[in-house]
């Protein structure tokens, strides 16, 4: 029942320019939907042309959100009268109950060029006379474009076509990208097996796609084989040679649309389907990922595959057939066809593309520090916090020394939680660690590092990048007295009184200059002794008798940040000036920064 | 005491500066470059490479400004029956004159090339049988790592050289061919003898690699004994002048025990065996006859004269007393001014304050803290 209610004044300005704009038409008064806490405008659009999928005029909702001008604006197809099928640029379409309006959304504020050549420049928020206006004038560019079948053209980026979302619980997480695509290239068969494995039963319930395989047995592609995860089972999968779509651009709903997708593409739907399903029930498998290769941009060749996993239907021996139905196999073949026939829709499981390039996009360490195999002596206070930067910034293999078990004193200062006190910090730090990047193997060695000089040099032979965050002179000790074949970087980190400051001491080489170290930090750990001692000693309580050192977490992470930043400078190139490198916190009444101190002040 | 800081620093203070591993090393690159490009020579040149002390981390630093001796070979392909030591040399001196006008001189069997800091020894080769060209041209060979800087040196083809592994991709699988398989089995390269006469063996690659092994037997302070022993000599007595270089080398090694704990034990232990050994050889009017490595026919004593080793013996008795009670000793000023005593300045002077502290990194003139000063 529509309310006549006075529309405020932004909606009115907003509504204005529509007036008088050509191809739109308000057909309604505005109403107020207080469960989408918006206005619904009714209007109609022209388009250019009719086409087979788009009337000429047809019928639209707008959403205006009550704050406008901030807020949302939102343009839907009509339920009566609208657009039905799924365009590029545009949520997956549907018919939804209790709205008078589908749930195809028009994506109107990307930033494809052909929308931005009519309304070009950002989106004016807050503009309550132009904003309603600047997404009507996308919102024809995009009808034009539809109808023209130019929504995609060559040379924009590829958008995947729009999938019913998963009501089935968990996801699916593969890692295709370019390197792996020619695995799938190579190979010449469309069906096969895939491995599935899951990182703990505690975990995000994602289903990891660790092997495909052909039914014979032999490998396609292999990913995350350095991980801990265990084996869940086998799923299928199934490739197919196209995007699958429902024309103009969406995934099907329906097992009778993906039946009409794979008849599109010259594929024997029935006939794959009994296959897969024979095997599945030979392997107890209920998901089946299908599978399409993908370009970057629209037109040019594919270079990744994309999957989208789905469960399969139950077709055991055991259930009961419905009526009319033998049980046995013609009535089960018959009852196969009926189903993937049918109007039910597709049960899809969330899938999701989680290769590192994809993961760690948004900000990750170059690879002359991601692809080297770096050893982290001591993961406390600094160490646990120079781990979590490194396993994050995607380096891929990791080893962790450290004798020491975590105790609930230590969290102040710490990566860790209270649910690894107790616990080897080593083997909680690596666990955290793993959790944080799938990408990342992590080896751990829970006792102090070896005196022995060949036991030394095996444990960090393969290393290519040693820090030591234990600030102990027995490790650099140890650390000058081996010889590594291979020589490496060796940064040395640790903080002075308060973690006022830090120093790190970095050496390309065969082995750690501990002459050279103790000569360069005698002077300064001299000046840190007096601090110490002018404010005598810090006990954790009544009965303890060893001091603690204290460090506040934000200087460590300060200490942590330039670590991790000296060792990627040490990756990337030589360390050039010198070998040893103080950064202090300039903290007394206010922070006002971090800097590195002159030589002449060192 | 055995003060292990204080002999590193002596150590440092006693081996070739800087600038002169950085003029050998540039030198030797720009012979090599050179001399491969020569038109006249560079059919002539089989390779070459950075022989004696230097390779073998056993060079101390000379006296005052005096230029350090490096010695080069260069291997040829002349037929020994066709060129005499002398006549192969003459083939030399127009590139000589060419590259190194008014900075070369012909001295005896060798060139000597005078660089800023030191004066690079060529010692030319006759053509060594077709066996030995595989190694001869290897990265071990070639390269002008000492022993001291490529610790895992081995005569093997598939070796690679300290300043290639960084760069090459397959260093690890190489480097591990090399340590688990067999050495190259070598022959002496023949060069010319004092007079430039006639061509007798040598083989410095036997001499680095008996050298590395001792080392590697004394963990690692074979060489750092014989630098010592060098040097105390240098500071201490300008005659006789031999024994020195290599066959003072020899000596040592020949006497030196296998299980020492420290360079200070090598010094006293060494010194001490010399007088053990050869009291009676000195007594008798003698002197020591020790076979060169690789080439068992050669005494590498034939030049020393004995009434020179009778001296040098006394020396070393001295030597020997001093060291004793710089290593026995208990106090850590009196055992500094000891050695000192025995390796003169460049040897660390040691705290005033003295007492029987081991050395380490704590000084005692500050106010006690809590810990050592820093944290992670």
């Amino acid at each position: 029942m529509s309310q006549s209610l006075r529309l405020p004044g932004p909606l009115r300005a907003a509504l204005r320019p529509l007036r008088g704009m050509p191809r739109c038409r308000l057909t309604g008064e505005p109403q107020r939907i207080a469960q989408e806490g918006a206005w619904a405008v009714p209007l109609k659009l022209r388009a250019q042309e009719a086409t087979e999928f788009i009337p000429l005029e047809s019928s639209w909702f707008l959403l205006v959100d009550f704050e406008y001008p901030l807020g949302q604006v939102r343009l839907y197809p009509a339920s009566k009268s609208g657009i039905t099928r799924t365009f590029p640029h545009q949520d997956l379409n549907r018919p939804q109950k209790d709205a008078k309006w589908r749930t195809g959304k028009l994506c109107l504020d990307s930033p494809v060029g052909r929308l931005g050549a009519v309304a070009a420049g950002p989106e004016p928020i807050g503009n309550p006379d132009g904003r309603v206006s600047w997404h009507m004038r996308r919102a024809l560019a995009w009808l034009d474009a539809a109808s023209a079948g130019k929504l995609l053209k060559d040379g924009d980026p590829f958008e995947l076509p729009a999938c019913p979302s998963a009501k089935a619980p968990g996801r699916v997480a593969h890692d295709e990208s370019l390197g792996e695509f020619a695995c799938w290239q190579n190979c010449d068969v469309d069906v096969g097996l895939v491995a599935l494995v899951a990182n703990h039963p505690q975990g995000s319930r994602a289903m990891w796609a660790a092997s495909f395989r052909t039914f014979k047995g032999a490998v396609i592609r292999e990913s995350w084989s350095g991980s801990t995860f265990a084996s869940t089972g086998l799923g299928l999968w199934w490739r197919w040679p196209e995007p699958i779509v429902v024309p103009p651009w969406q995934m099907p709903v329906t097992w009778r649309g993906l039946g009409v997708a794979a008849q599109r593409q010259g594929l024997d739907y029935f006939g794959t389907m009994r296959r897969l399903l024979s095997r599945a029930r030979r392997h107890d498998s209920q998901l089946l990922l299908i599978g399409f290769p993908i370009p970057k941009v629209y037109g040019q060749d594919s270079v990744e595959m994309h999957w989208q996993a789905l469960t399969l239907p139950d077709t055991s021996i055991e259930a009961k057939p419905p009526r009319g139905f033998r049980k046995n196999n013609t009535g089960r073949s018959a009852r196969l066809k009926r189903r993937l026939n049918s109007k039910k829709p597709v049960p899809y499981v969330s899938t999701k593309n989680w290769h590192p390039d994809r993961l760690q996009a948004r900000g990750r360490y170059p690879a002359s520090l991601r692809e080297s195999r770096v050893a982290i002596i001591g993961v406390g206070a600094l160490g646990s916090a120079v781990a979590d930067l490194l396993a994050r910034g995607g380096v891929k293999k990791l080893l962790f020394v450290d004798h020491d078990t975590l105790v609930a004193g230590n969290l102040v200062r710490h990566q860790l939680t209270f649910d690894d006190v107790g616990h080897k910090k080593v083997s909680a730090v690596a666990k955290r660690c793993r959790s944080v990047s799938p990408n990342c193997e992590v080896r751990v060695h829970d006792k102090r590092l070896p005196n022995r000089r060949d036991r030394l040099e095996d444990l960090l032979d393969e290393y290519e990048v040693v820090i030591d965050c234990t600030a102990s002179d027995e490790v650099i000790h140890a650390l000058s007295n081996g010889w590594w074949s291979i020589p490496r970087l060796f940064v040395s980190a640790s903080v002075g009184y308060r973690a006022r400051r830090v120093f790190l001491f970095v050496h390309h080489g065969n082995c750690f200059p501990k002459d050279s170290f103790a000569q360069q930090m005698e002077p300064l750990l001299r000046e840190e002794r007096r601090e110490w001692a002018k404010d005598g000693e810090l006990l954790e309580g009544a009965g303890c008798w060893s001091p603690l050192f204290p460090a506040q977490l934000d200087n460590i992470w300060l200490a942590a940040v330039s670590t991790a930043k000296a060792v990627k400078n040490g990756c990337e190139s030589r360390p050039a000036d010198r070998s040893l490198m103080v950064y202090e916190v300039a903290d007394d009444g206010g922070f006002t920064g971090i800097r590195r101190l002159e030589e002449h002040e060192i | 005491m055995e003060l292990p800081t204080d002999f590193r620093t002596f150590l440092q203070e006693i081996r070739p500066t800087a600038n002169q591993r950085e003029d050998l090393q540039t030198g030797h690159k720009t012979l090599r470059r050179r001399l491969a490009k020569y038109e006249d020579l560079k059919d002539v040149i089989y390779t070459d490479f950075l022989q004696g002390s230097y390779r073998r981390a056993t060079a101390v630093r000379p006296k005052g400004d005096a230029r350090s001796d490096v010695d080069i070979i260069v291997v040829t392909k002349l037929d020994e029956t066709e060129f005499t030591p002398r006549e192969a040399m003459a083939l030399f001196e127009p590139f000589l004159e060419k590259h190194y006008e008014g900075k070369w001189r012909k001295q005896g069997r060798s060139f000597g090339i005078l660089m800023n800091y030191v004066e690079l020894d060529l010692v030319l080769t006759s053509a060594p049988s077709e066996s030995e060209e595989g190694i001869l041209n290897s990265d071990a060979v070639r390269c002008d790592d000492s022993l001291e800087e490529a610790r895992d040196w081995r005569l093997h083809p598939s070796w690679v050289s300290l300043e290639d592994r960084a760069t090459r991709h397959d260093a690890r699988v190489k480097l591990a061919e090399a340590k688990e398989e067999p050495e190259w089995k070598t022959e002496p390269l023949r060069i010319p003898d004092r007079e430039a006469n006639i061509w007798e063996d040598t083989h410095p690659l036997e001499q680095i690699r008996w050298t590395r092994d001792k080392n590697a037997v004394t963990d690692g302070h074979f060489v750092n004994v014989v630098k010592a022993v060098k040097w105390w000599r240098l500071e201490n007595y300008d005659e006789p002048i031999h024994p020195k270089g290599f066959p003072l080398e020899r000596l040592i090694g020949e006497v030196c025990p296998d299980d020492l704990n420290s360079v200070a034990d090598g010094v006293t232990r060494t010194l001490e065996e010399i007088v053990t050994q050869y009291a009676v050889t000195v007594q008798n009017g003698g002197k020591p006859e020790l076979p060169d490595y690789g080439v068992p026919d050669h005494d590498v004593f034939a030049r020393i004269s004995a009434d020179d080793f009778a001296d040098f013996y006394d020396q070393v008795k001295e030597g020997a007393q001093l060291a004793r009670r710089a290593l026995d000793s208990t106090d850590r000023t009196e055992s500094g001014n000891l050695w000192r005593e025995m390796f003169g300045g460049k040897f660390p002077k040691p705290p005033d304050g003295g007492g029987s502290k081991k050395d380490g990194f704590s000084s005692p003139d500050e106010p006690a803290s809590p810990g050592r000063g820093r944290f992670a």
